[in-house]
């Protein structure tokens, strides 16, 4: 009788099963890494929102003066919002005339072109020169621009800046600086159904547009500190602003290697304290 | 042979392949996660680094930079703060009394900046109020005598004349508050005391006129000095370095050059102090002078500017040492009387009180909105 070559029905059932149950470890693996890459990359960009939102937060507060010559730079403040004047440019007076100011179109510190309307001055104002007690900046709005000329003897291109409300030109000295700025406002504000850091140019009349997040739902708070580090509700007193920024990810992950747990939104929060610069100084 | 089919290898193979792909994926995403938290702390670096900068260029302000023109710009050069980080500073004159100091803090690896941060404080010059009455301000006792010869009347120093204003009035020789003014018989009525009187006495002189002017302290003028010396010192001469020649404010006995208006040294006015008692011999210099002990002209030294002794002042020998500005003597009580003998002569000038005031002027912060951050 010829001998036929094969595999029996158990050798076939064996391989089998123990093809599928290593199909079943790496399906496992594959998934458990997929996960795992998924939650990291969701983590990975969370946190790189909260730094851009605190960044951003920041380097926006920082400037502000409170409690000094030209008015607070603290509109309005609660816990979750905050209005102030956003320093936007630095540039050098050269010219006072009747309802305007010239300044030189170089050298110009900013991050972008003075807008009319939106942006309004603060010009510095010596008085006497002997003393450092009655010098002011004056708060002036910026009703037009056009391009002009200093009133020096190079008269070197500048741009008059039209205005109401001047002090005599006699007491602002050549190349006094201007400070120009616009009112912005940063709170909350839900888009796509997620909550983000929003922003927004109150003098611009715009509004409150995601710069950051998305965020939790209560995922922006501020406290105002005054000189000692204890919270402060009166404006005058505000020092320092410490920011709380908590960060989502954009998708619910599941936490861990990936496999355990609900899937939900990761969660991360930053913490920074930013010291207000332009305070009036002893 | 027989050929034996199966899957074992294509699966290994596959395995292998997306192992290899979530893995490098898993690596990516840490990579980043590394990265951005690298260039957090390089930013925050670069911002500190451009914060010390303008610290250290407030803290050691020089009073070359008070001496500027309006629109030059200086700069420290690159300052190493840490490994990788330094900062450039930049000191711009904006007008008479405003300074423009910018500063850029740059994080580096491998010599090449990887994050740049830019901020920048506006400086206020501070100007001493150091406006005297007369030539000589004495507190106590003083004598006059020898040929010395102190003059009230507003002189213009040789030289001066295209940068000094018209003659302003003359003011009194001495102005005293108490002691006794004592002239010797070649002064005899005063005729070596010239000015709108040749004493006139005074409240104005107590002891505070010597320590405090305007906004501005003794200590904290003294403080600002780049010059400290004490003991005889001789050989004071402006001195230049370079090419193209700039002043050498580096040098100990450069204090300026009163004597030529093309000079580099021209507009160098230093704040000089003395901690103890201070013998001036020869040569000649510029600014503003303070002394802590006794002050000694024993030579032909000539010094162009504001000079304040706490202690006494004397003046000695037949050379002619010359003070254009004014002195200030404090006379401390129980140093003996001091004596301007010799053939010294004190001369009131307007025109060198101002240009060292100004240029010994100290710089301070703007009070408010002085900070601010450069894109």
């Amino acid at each position: 009788m010829r001998r036929r070559a094969g595999f029996t029905l158990v050798e076939l059932l064996m391989g089998l099963i123990i093809m599928g149950i290593v199909a079943a470890a790496l399906t496992k693996v594959f998934l458990s890494q997929q996960r795992l890459t998924v939650t990291q990359v969701e983590q990975a960009s969370m946190q790189a929102n909260v730094r851009t939102g605190t960044l951003i937060l920041a380097n926006e507060l920082r400037e502000i003066g409170n409690n000094v010559t030209g008015g607070n730079d603290i509109k309005t403040f609660t816990s979750t919002s905050l209005t102030y004047r956003a320093m936007r440019s630095v540039a050098l007076a050269c010219g006072i005339t009747s309802g305007g100011v010239r300044i030189r179109q170089n050298p110009i510190y900013g991050a972008r072109p003075i807008t009319a309307g939106r942006d309004s001055m603060l010009l510095f104002v010596e008085h006497g020169l002997g003393t450092t007690g009655d010098d002011e900046w004056v708060r002036l709005p910026i009703t037009g621009i056009t391009v002009s000329t200093c009133l020096t003897p190079d008269s070197a291109p500048a741009y008059r800046l039209a205005t109401s409300g001047l002090p005599a030109a006699s007491e602002v000295r050549l190349d006094a600086p201007v400070r120009t700025y616009e009112i912005m406002q940063v709170a909350p504000v839900v888009q796509g159904g997620h909550n983000w850091l929003g922003a927004r140019s109150v003098s611009g009349g715009e509004a409150l547009t995601p710069v950051a997040g998305p965020i939790t739902v209560a995922g922006l708070s501020f406290s105002y500190l005054d000189e000692n580090g204890n919270s402060t509700g009166t404006r005058s007193n505000i020092r320092s602003i410490r920011i709380v920024l908590r960060g989502q990810t954009d998708w619910n992950v599941r936490p861990g290697n990936g496999l355990v747990g609900p899937s939900q939104p990761l969660l991360d929060s930053l913490v920074t304290t930013v010291t207000l610069r332009n305070m009036r100084l002893p | 042979m027989s050929t034996r089919s199966g899957v074992a290898l294509p699966l290994a193979l596959f395995t292998i392949v997306l192992a290899a792909v979530m893995i490098t994926a898993v690596f990516y995403v840490g990579r980043l996660e590394q990265r951005m938290g690298n260039n957090s702390i390089a930013a925050t670096r670069a911002f500190e680094a451009a914060e010390s900068g303008i610290t250290a260029v407030l803290n050691s302000w020089s009073t070359t930079y008070s001496g500027m023109l309006i629109g030059d710009t200086r700069t420290t050069g690159q300052v190493t703060v840490a490994t990788g980080t330094n900062y450039t500073a930049y000191i711009r004159r904006l007008n008479s009394v405003l300074f423009l100091v910018q500063s850029e803090g740059r994080f580096q690896v491998g010599g090449v900046p990887v994050t740049r941060r830019q901020v920048a404080r506006l400086v206020r010059l501070l100007a001493p109020d150091l406006s005297p009455d007369g030539a000589l301000t004495t507190r106590l006792g003083l004598t006059v005598k020898d040929d010395a010869r102190i003059d009230g009347a507003d002189n213009i120093p040789p030289n001066w004349g295209f940068t000094c204003a018209a003659p302003f009035p003359s003011v009194p020789a001495i102005v005293d508050s108490a002691g006794p003014i004592i002239t010797d018989p070649n002064c005899a009525g005063g005729s070596c005391l010239t000015g709108s009187t040749p004493i006139w006495v005074t409240t104005q002189a107590r002891m505070s006129a010597y320590t405090t002017f305007g906004a501005v302290d003794f200590p904290t003028l003294a403080g600002s000095a780049e010059r400290v010396v004490s003991g005889p010192v001789s050989g004071i001469q402006p001195s230049i370095t370079g090419s193209p020649s700039q002043c050498n404010t580096g040098d100990v006995n450069n204090w300026g050059d009163p004597l030529d208006p093309s000079g580099r040294c021209w507009n160098y006015f230093p704040i000089i102090y003395s901690p103890g008692d201070l013998e001036l011999q020869s040569g000649y210099g510029q600014g503003v002078l303070l002394v802590q002990g006794n002050l000694t002209i024993s030579g032909d030294f000539r010094f162009f500017g504001v000079i304040v002794v706490q202690g006494t002042v004397t003046t000695t020998g037949t050379s002619t040492g010359r003070v254009y500005g004014a002195l200030m003597t404090a006379s401390v009580a129980g140093l003996p009387d001091g004596s301007i003998g010799g053939a010294a002569q004190i001369l009131y000038s307007h025109c060198a009180i101002d240009r060292s005031v100004t240029g010994a002027s100290v710089a301070e912060s703007l009070r408010e909105r002085g900070w601010m951050q450069l894109y």
